[in-house]
């Protein structure tokens, strides 16, 4: 079903098929959205300042200029550039080389806009799902990225105020001494770590719960 | 008194060309892990995109087909069309796609990921991969979630060591097994550090034959092991586990 929300979207990407076929299942999806694109990152940059999109979705592998080679390292560049510059712009990668991510991984957590990952093995609709949840806020890095559970003490503090005090995001914010945004963000990290996503029919913060009870985060 | 001078001079000249066989072994190593790591990012680059551009395609050729066949309003063309073209449709989706699968894993099993980035995470996915075809054997892993300081070019040399190890250790088709791995360093009485990975591979003794610690398959690759990055494969049993312990050497990796 097309959503009729006219975002700004930004695709990166220098081949020609796959700029082509991002565009089409992104415009099928979202038939109001303007959908900008750059093949090469130094177009990157000034193109994000000027139309401050609400998404942009991202090749790793790109040239740094027309007629040079494309290197997972420019990818990198560009990208960690843009979460230091950008830190609220919502994020998906669609990349072969999606395991490089793993060097940005603390920038990444940092991030306080939405950041998934798309493999280009996966189907339109997943890919779509993916630019979703970015859109939305969220967070979904693979499981492979971690070894076993990787969970921060400030998130740990967050699910037992919520899940062993009762508490809401606001008093929970006021409890640590942060804002309810970032309450927010350490829910989405969380629910990434413990591998909890949007679901039809399903309570997040419940299966959160669940899940973290099964990890043996909370009796 | 020119009799040991003679034995000294040869035992510096056999040290020495030891020395130099060896290091020619792992520069040929290293040579071989780029031109193949090369042939990955060339997959990875071309023919994946190439790929992604003709599924997209097909996603849309089949989503096209679907929604004429729900709307009941064909197109200009689709009377042309035969009943089963969502069908046909669908199906070269599904191959471009497995065609996708197939390409990933021969660049990964020319250039594994992670494997410059984390040894712990090369190690979990390949053994996963791995792990895929012997369904039958549990795996318990005791990985650090930090690993960053080891050399690229030792992981490069390390994880197909460690993967053919598994493999002549535990063939296709063995059952009731458990393995754990063990990833962890360990500081020398000379406070340089040491890496080690253990493998501890328990049988159910009375369905399975424990593999022979002494065959020749093992020996050559204790061999290489210490070729290659000046490490030590020990093999030995204990209380019905066969346990397999490679230790070698940390290097850092120096800031471009």
């Amino acid at each position: 079903m097309s959503k009729n929300t006219s975002y700004t979207f930004v695709v990166i990407d220098d081949h020609d098929s796959v700029v082509e076929g991002t565009c089409i299942v992104l415009k099928g999806e979202y038939p109001d959205a303007k959908i900008l694109t750059a093949s090469t990152a130094d177009k990157v940059e000034s193109l994000i300042a000027e139309t401050q999109p609400n998404l942009m979705v991202m090749d790793l592998s790109i040239p740094s200029e027309p007629d040079r080679e494309s290197h997972i390292s420019t990818g990198l560049d560009l990208l960690t550039g843009i979460l230091t510059t950008h830190t609220a712009l919502n994020v998906v990668i669609q990349s072969a080389h999606v395991k490089a991510l793993i060097r940005l991984k603390p920038l990444i957590d940092a991030h306080k806009g939405g950041f998934t990952i798309s493999d280009k093995s996966a189907p339109s609709h997943e890919m779509l799902k993916k630019v979703d949840w970015a859109l939305q806020g969220l967070v979904f890095t693979p499981q492979e990225m971690r070894v076993g559970l990787e969970i921060k003490r400030e998130w740990m503090t967050m699910l037992e105020l919520a899940f062993k005090e009762g508490l809401t995001d606001k008093l929970i914010a006021q409890k640590m001494n942060v804002s309810e945004r970032t309450v927010r963000h350490y829910w989405t990290r969380t629910q990434d770590a413990l591998g909890v996503y949007p679901e039809e029919g399903f309570n997040i913060r419940v299966h959160t719960h669940n899940k973290a009870r099964q990890a043996g985060l909370l009796d | 008194m020119l009799v040991t001078i003679g034995w000294v001079t040869t035992l510096y000249w056999v040290i020495r060309r030891w020395s130099h066989q060896r290091q020619a072994w792992q520069w040929w190593q290293q040579q071989q892990a780029c031109q193949q790591h090369r042939s990955a990012e060339s997959i990875r680059d071309g023919l994946l995109q190439q790929t992604f551009g003709l599924t997209r395609y097909l996603e849309g050729l089949s989503q096209a087909a679907c929604s004429e066949t729900i709307s009941g309003h064909p197109t200009e063309h689709s009377a042309d069309r035969p009943e089963s073209y969502s069908k046909l449709t669908d199906t070269w989706v599904a191959r471009s796609r497995s065609l996708y699968q197939s390409l990933e894993a021969l660049s990964n099993d020319l250039s594994p990921p992670f494997v410059e980035d984390s040894l712990s995470l090369a190690l979990q996915l390949a053994i996963k991969d791995w792990n895929q075809s012997r369904p039958e054997l549990t795996i318990r892993y005791h990985l650090p979630s930090e690993w960053i300081d080891n050399s690229p070019a030792d992981n490069r040399r390390i994880l197909p060591l460690v993967m053919t190890l598994l493999t002549v250790l535990i063939p296709k088709n063995s059952s009731g097994q458990q393995l754990e791995v063990t990833l962890n360093k360990k500081v020398t009485p000379h406070d340089s550090q040491t890496c080690q990975l253990t493998f501890k591979l328990t049988c159910n003794l009375q369905t399975q034959q424990q593999p022979s610690i002494q065959g020749v398959e093992l020996m050559h690759l204790k061999e290489i092991f210490h070729s290659l990055v000046t490490g030590r494969l020990d093999i030995s049993k204990a209380e019905g586990s066969l346990i397999c312990r490679l230790s070698w050497p940390e290097t850092h990796t120096l800031a471009p």
